[in-house]
């Protein structure tokens, strides 16, 4: 009797849940697979179509590149954000005073809406922007960054050497002997510079414009390099601080068992450190595919500048069927389009589970 | 220093045990102390930089100059009290200015005339007819006066002065001018620097967009543009608009969120029923399920007003109401989620007691459940709710096309598409907008920084 009575009291309960499920969500699904098999235009009466939608979408040149923008987006900026956080936990893994201050600054980006971001980064992109402002200033002044490297590495190769000659166990890298050699690279630079034997390389303005071209880079979009830019941008501190947290918990007798065995630090990184991160990578990766093939914000921020051919994603894809188009929405085509977007996602989440990541594992 | 005096210290690298000095080894500590924290600075730069450089750019006139400037003018504070005595002059007003009746105001511009036999006759004044406003011109009375003369290198340089004296009855919000210098002449300095120089071939051109601007008017210029010339239907400001919507939205998520919320994470983490543990996972289902698939539904059943709910309320349908945004989401997912998680840390023996006492499950839920739940609640129900009420973009732009009903982003993202597109960008605007847009959100993460962080780890990271 009382058992009944809680059943209940939670159905009383969950009602706003079970109703918001229900209607947004279950109602909204079944529907959406119904609206892809009908040519249902908002307006006129429905008719059954089986797969034509399908069919459509396969002929659709836009869609397909909808697709191919979504996958190479999802797949570049994963492993480039993965990538870069993983290399930056690392350098930065030490004890230090005001960690919280940091860690504070590096959610900015994500605290604030993709609007606001996007803004910036449309201005930054601009043709007389700073970006390309500063390739430019990449560009004249790489003779003096090559000659800056050639110099630190010369020095820090002379004093291992001579540390070494000495019986002194100095590292490639020892952060000692790379102070000295970054001041006598930089000086030595400046130097070369005002003697006149090393000079601004002569080159035009860059005008590359970002985000209103169909013009591609390695087969890509510009505006959607930017986007995938802007997107690496945002995402990669954060990931950092969660590959933070993870190196915590690395036992540090690893480290050391693996120092006596004389190892050095790039097999320490793969055989100790990645194995070790090997739950927060995977967090990472299917955050990171989950939150990128699903990419809208930005691409529907900058339709007003880019061509939709260079920027459309599966997203943006779904909402241009319905509502972009300027014809009568397109619901069957979109609905087919979204499930196709679904099942993408759905099919990293099964993975996800498939490899036996527990949910509290995503969550801790 | 003697050898016997050297501390020594063991080293193990690559396998091989080493005998060094500890002084060798402190100074690698240190300097590798120097390099990290270089490092995480480098990385604030980043990741804060471009904001605090849209936020200097924000008051430049020209923030697409190149080479790019952190600098303005405007940010100059000697200019701050030049426009405050001139916003005294014009309206008796120093943070706001205006020209007033009785206003007189001074202006001196100083050009240099390098070739002595250049033109150098007094520099003409033309009123000029603000946007959108009322003309001054008519009732303001010019004179300029040659004040001052000085011998330079090849040339001299001349001092002016500009009268302007109000000669009418009606106040007006700007006084815009341009000081036309004779073709020749070279401008020096102004008692507030021009907002545009340009020369032409009939002269040197110097225009003031306001010349009695106060020193808010003249260090907020591009905000107060931005707040007030974007008008929507019956001539309303909609950039303050959507910033009220944007809150009254957030603060109606909020208690929707506090209420609904626990109750879902009550019924998970205390009650028992059938079925609790395959709705608990599709709920967690259909977090992942992105909102493109179902806004095709959603957007119908809110067009037909929810099952003709809307009826009871006198409406045909939901489009471009409030009502919209609330129904499809009335109860956030992520929150039950994390309720649940924070009410199973509860100690389930005080519920216990309470049930002994012959407590309602009700009972417990509103006098013991929920006042334990006050931090939680703060987290999820304030600071996330408000963050992801305040930033959604996707469904708000579905269901709200009236420029007066819209939230921020929605409605920043019409204002940059209007100004990067029909006028020409007014990039100065553009980044005014953001900035306040981003302002409430920045203030909250500044306080409440921890549950921010906290709630990332939960609700997956945003793209």
């Amino acid at each position: 009797m009382k058992r009944r009575g809680e059943w209940v009291s939670a159905f009383i309960f969950l009602l706003p849940l079970l109703f918001t499920l229900a209607v947004a969500f279950l109602y909204a699904f079944v529907r959406t697979v119904y609206f892809s098999f009908t040519d249902y235009n908002l307006f006129q009466i429905t008719k059954f179509v089986g797969f034509d939608n399908y069919t459509k979408l396969l002929a659709d040149y836009r869609f397909v590149l909808a697709l191919t923008h979504s996958l190479v987006y999802a797949g570049i900026v994963t492993a480039s954000q993965t990538f870069l956080a993983l290399m930056l936990a690392i350098v930065l893994n030490q004890k230090i005073r005001g960690l919280t201050f940091f860690r504070a600054s590096y959610y900015v980006p994500c605290i604030a809406s993709s609007v606001a971001i996007t803004t910036i980064f449309i201005w930054l992109m601009n043709r007389r922007g700073t970006v390309n402002w500063l390739l430019t200033a990449i560009g004249r002044y790489w003779p003096f960054i090559i000659t800056g490297l050639a110099l630190i590495v010369l020095v820090q190769c002379l004093q291992v050497f001579w540390e070494r000659r000495h019986g002194l166990p100095a590292r490639v890298l020892d952060p000692a002997l790379f102070g000295i050699s970054l001041l006598i690279g930089v000086v030595g630079t400046v130097i070369l510079g005002r003697l006149g034997v090393v000079q601004p390389y002569p080159m035009a303005e860059a005008a590359i414009p970002w985000l209103t071209t169909r013009q591609t880079f390695l087969g890509i979009p510009y505006p959607l390099v930017s986007i995938m830019m802007l997107n690496i941008w945002t995402t990669t501190p954060t990931f950092m601080i969660l590959f933070l947290a993870g190196l915590q918990d690395v036992p540090q007798e690893l480290y050391e068992v693996a120092e006596m065995d004389g190892a050095t630090p790039w097999q320490k990184l793969l055989h100790v450190t990645v194995p070790a991160l090997r739950p927060v990578l995977f967090l990472v990766v299917t955050l990171g595919l989950i939150g990128t093939i699903q990419m809208f914000d930005q691409v529907a921020i900058m339709a007003g500048t880019a061509p939709l051919e260079s920027t459309v994603t599966l997203a943006y894809y779904v909402y241009w069927n319905m509502f972009g188009a300027g014809t009568l929405p397109k619901v069957g085509l979109a609905s087919a389009a979204a499930l196709v977007l679904a099942v993408l996602t759905l099919f990293v989440v099964f993975i996800q589970r498939r490899v036996g990541f527990s949910e509290k594992g995503w969550y801790s | 220093m003697s050898d016997h005096e050297r501390k020594l210290a063991t080293v193990n690298y690559r396998g091989r045990l080493y005998q060094v000095d500890a002084q060798w080894l402190a100074r690698r500590r240190i300097m590798r102390k120097i390099i990290v924290y270089s490092l995480f600075i480098a990385l604030v730069f980043v990741t804060v930089g471009p904001l605090v450089y849209s936020l200097f750019s924000s008051f430049s006139d020209d923030p697409l100059s190149w080479p790019p400037s952190f600098t303005s003018p405007r940010l100059w504070p000697p200019n701050w009290v030049a426009a405050w005595n001139l916003g005294v002059q014009g309206n008796q007003s120093a943070w706001t200015g205006g020209w007033a009746p009785g206003g007189q105001v001074e202006l001196a511009v100083t050009f240099r005339y390098s070739e002595p036999p250049t033109d150098s006759s007094l520099p003409q004044v033309q009123l000029l007819a603000p946007p959108y406003e009322s003309n001054p011109a008519a009732d303001t009375h010019v004179e300029v006066i040659e004040c001052q003369k000085r011998d330079i290198d090849n040339g001299h340089e001349i001092t002016y002065k500009v009268i302007l004296t109000h000669q009418g009855i009606e106040t007006y919000p700007l006084l815009p001018i341009a000081v036309v210098g004779s073709p020749g002449a070279e401008f020096v300095r102004a008692t507030l620097p021009p907002d545009l120089v340009r020369s032409r071939f009939s002269g040197i051109y110097l225009t003031w967009k306001n010349v009695t601007p106060g020193a808010i008017g003249y260090l907020f210029n591009h905000y107060i543009r931005a707040w007030t010339t974007y008008k929507g239907s019956g001539g309303i400001n909609l950039f303050p608009r959507w910033i009220r919507n944007s809150f009254f939205i957030a603060g109606i998520r909020i208690i929707i969120t506090a209420l609904f919320a626990t109750m879902a994470g009550f019924a998970f983490s205390r009650l028992h029923f059938p079925g609790k543990n395959v709705l608990f996972l599709f709920m967690i289902f259909t977090m992942m399920v992105p909102g493109q698939v179902t806004f095709i539904s959603n957007y119908l059943v809110v067009r037909d007003g929810v099952f003709g709910l809307s009826k009871l309320l006198g409406m045909n349908t939901f489009l471009n109401t409030f009502w919209a945004l609330f129904l499809p989401s009335l109860v956030s997912t992520s929150a039950v989620f994390m309720m649940k998680q924070f009410m199973e840390s509860i100690p389930i023996q005080i519920e216990e007691a309470a049930r002994i006492d012959g407590a309602s499950t009700f009972r417990i839920y509103t006098r013991i459940i929920l006042p334990l739940c006050k931090p939680a609640l703060a987290a999820v129900a304030g600071i996330l709710t408000f963050q992801g009420s305040w930033n959604e973009f996707f469904w708000p732009m579905v269901v709200l096309t009236q420029g007066e009903k819209q939230t921020l982003p929605v409605g920043m993202n019409y204002f940059l598409h209007y100004y990067t597109s029909v006028t020409g960008s007014v990039w100065n605007m553009i980044l005014a907008g953001t900035v306040v847009s981003m302002i409430p959100i920045l203030i909250i993460y500044l306080l409440f920084q921890r549950y921010f962080i906290e709630g990332f780890h939960l609700s997956g990271i945003k793209q």
